[in-house]
């Protein structure tokens, strides 16, 4: 009953706050697709200059197999070593190749060098399309060595061992399928944490809070009251960008979705849970935004959003398991793309079952304690 | 006689080595308007959060209607009406959602909640705002929408605090017929204020002032202990005069309104002291009119009681 009335008013203020409308409607679409797209690491049209000192039919040939690939597109042709620096150090290219005259001979000879420089302040995509073009370079050292000693009536030993990956569940290496499930995880938490923990600041800095525990009201109905319209609007969002993810932007769903629901309960639960935490720890709206704002970043860094868990140094690794983005992130992007189920994702779930019960009990402490 | 609606003892609060409220007592009949004054920052809203439940207290005892705060507090709050001293409503809510929110959550009963909100609306003036915002309405009408919304459930203790700052005083007397008329039905009503109409307008008055009960009594008795007599005289220039008088030992409750000035001047002094009075000031060089007796009220009792307080040494 008098949950009811509780329930009518966090509703009737819900619906009369134009912010937090827009906030439910838009934020999770634009985040969605901004984010898919721009946390793209594929690496595509890398731009190269090539330095031919050499002119030869064997360094036309290099060069246009090295600007083949898509990874790098052709910025021009350079005279010297000296101009494709200077171009590099304004930014105008990021990788050079450069063949040295003498390059078709020394290869006659199996002894040809070619240089590639690469800017790195763009360490990783100049690595990774350095990387492209040295094996393009070396198929190419080992095709030329091979036509000559045939040339020569010679009998050619090359190679010895390859190794031939297969990439399962996602063969193109494809960042958007890694990242599109896991800006699922980021939106309903700065949705959800805020939206909570902006709706009690609220009414605490208001004094609405004073007025509303002078009444009969028990803390725990005021909180379930607050919190129970907020999971709904997160279960709301969630399938909105679930299905974005899947129609839109296209990664396959191999998993099945009740799996998902059921994480991406126990993920809102644990998310609820930190937003009644910040605003246990924050006397008005701005300190509650600010400190959300805190706990976004070690859920963007430790999580595995962009840098794996096991990478981490092992001092941080335990606080990564804190954060429950780290166990939807596995679900998500198992579900997804390895089609995982409840088996295979338990140990998330229950990390995160008791996440939310630890932020729960602390928060509804912290919330009911009357200053001493 | 029945129990008292409210009875607190040796109440202490502390905040480090602050204290806010030190060792107050005091009891609330039913049917009484209990008016609880002094200047801000002496302790009264503390006092009432600890009566609602909201704040600890260091150290003391508090009954409501029979029962104890410190064990009690959520029997207690279905018995309390709170109305605070800033308007602590939702302001996105419209009035009339407002009232059925507050009845609500006090547990009105469903077929009464319609009715009794509509008999308040209706009473307290409400009618042409009841379906607007209540944080669009004027601080006024927001006052009386706290009122209704804390007497909804018939509240065997209704506390008030400063419920009538930023309302006009026609609409303050308006208020305060209201709160008799409740006291009347039988209900127990404390208030806080530092408005002194309103304290005349209580049956019982108690003075508090850094945190301790300074005296207490009905406003009669109250405006008695303000001795001798209390003088009024035209001056020129005000600002001036005021600074004379005040430096004056032997004059108490010495204080401006518009031109006039007023002072009291004790029995002992003798019958042409007030005179005395207005002659030094014009010796001072101060225009004065004729010094003309006032009725004493209780702000000079407050302004001598809190002239004759000790000062705290720091």
């Amino acid at each position: 009953m008098r949950l009811m009335h509780l329930l009518r008013k966090e509703v009737l203020q819900m619906r009369r706050d134009p912010v937090i409308l827009r906030m439910i409607l838009i934020m999770p679409l634009a985040q969605t697709l901004l984010l898919s797209y721009a946390a793209n690491m594929d690496v595509l049209h890398v731009p190269l200059l090539i330095v031919d000192q050499d002119r030869s039919p064997e360094s036309r040939d290099l060069a246009a197999r090295c600007t083949s690939t898509e990874s790098v597109i052709l910025r021009g042709y350079r005279g010297t070593v000296g101009e494709a620096e200077a171009d590099l150090e304004a930014g105008r290219a990021t990788l050079a190749l450069i063949m040295p005259s003498g390059m078709a001979r020394d290869l006659e000879r199996g002894t040809a060098t070619v240089q590639i420089l690469a800017d790195g302040s763009e360490s990783t995509t100049a690595g990774v399309a350095a990387g492209y073009l040295s094996r393009i370079i070396a198929a190419f050292g080992i095709e030329a060595q091979t036509k000559q000693a045939l040339r020569r009536g010679r009998q050619v030993k090359v190679g010895g061992m390859a190794a031939e990956p297969r990439v399962l569940y996602n063969p193109d290496l494809r960042t958007l399928w890694f990242m599109a499930p896991a800006v699922l995880a980021l939106v309903l938490i700065v949705l959800m944490q805020n939206i909570t923990s902006l709706s009690i600041a609220r009414e605490r800095e208001l004094g609405t809070l004073d007025q509303l525990m002078m009444t009969p009201v028990r803390s725990w109905e005021v909180l379930l009251a607050k919190l129970v319209p907020v999971g709904v609007l997160g279960l709301v969002a969630a399938s909105v960008v679930t299905m974005v993810v899947i129609h839109v932007i296209g990664v396959p769903f191999r998993g099945s979705a009740p799996t998902l629901m059921v994480s991406t309960v126990f993920f809102l639960f644990s998310v609820l849970g930190l937003g009644l935490l910040v605003s246990a720890l924050s006397q008005n709206q701005q300190q509650a935004q600010l400190v959300s704002f805190f706990l976004t970043f070690p859920s963007m860094l430790l999580s595995g959003f962009i840098f794996p868990v096991w990478n981490l140094p092992a001092l941080l690794k335990p606080f990564a398991y804190l954060v429950p983005m780290t166990h939807y992130l596995t679900i998500v992007r198992g579900t997804f793309l390895r089609g995982a189920g409840l088996g295979d994702l338990w140990v998330q779930l229950l990390g995160l079952a008791l996440l939310s019960a630890l932020f729960f009990i602390t928060g509804a402490k912290l919330f009911t304690k009357k200053p001493a | 006689m029945s129990q008292p609606a409210l009875v607190v003892t040796d109440l202490v609060r502390k905040f480090g080595d602050f204290t806010a409220v030190d060792h107050v007592s005091l009891e609330v009949q039913p049917g009484e308007v209990f008016g609880f004054l002094g200047p801000n920052g002496c302790g009264k809203s503390t006092t009432i959060k600890m009566i609602c439940g909201l704040l600890a207290p260091t150290a003391g005892r508090i009954v409501v209607d029979g029962l104890d705060v410190a064990t009690q507090a959520e029997a207690i709050r279905a018995r309390l009406g709170y109305v605070a001293q800033f308007f602590n409503l939702y302001d996105t809510l419209t009035v009339r959602e407002n009232l059925l929110f507050f009845g609500g959550v006090y547990g009105v009963p469903a077929g009464e909640l319609e009715q009794r909100v509509d008999h308040w609306i209706d009473r307290l003036d409400l009618g042409g705002v009841a379906g607007q915002r209540a944080g669009q309405i004027s601080v006024g009408l927001q006052r009386s929408l706290a009122l209704a919304a804390a007497v909804l459930h018939e509240p065997v203790m209704l506390l008030l605090d400063e419920p009538t700052s930023g309302v006009d005083p026609v609409a303050r007397r308006a208020f305060f017929e209201v709160i008799a008329e409740l006291a009347a039905s039988g209900a127990a009503v404390l208030v806080t204020t530092h408005v002194m109409d309103e304290a005349e307008r209580c049956h019982r008055l108690s003075l508090m002032n850094r945190g301790r009960l300074v005296t207490e009594g009905t406003p009669t008795e109250i405006r008695a202990l303000a001795g001798g007599s209390i003088w009024q005289v035209e001056v020129a220039p005000a600002g001036r005069a005021l600074t004379l008088a005040e430096s004056r030992a032997d004059l108490s409750a010495v204080a401006l309104f518009g031109t006039k000035l007023q002072y009291r001047v004790a029995e002992e002094n003798g019958t042409g002291a007030p005179e005395a009075v207005a002659e030094w000031l014009r010796e001072q060089g101060i225009t004065t009119g004729p010094p003309k007796p006032v009725r004493p009220t209780i702000e000079h009792v407050f302004l001598q009681v809190l002239r004759d307080a000790p000062e705290e040494q720091p």
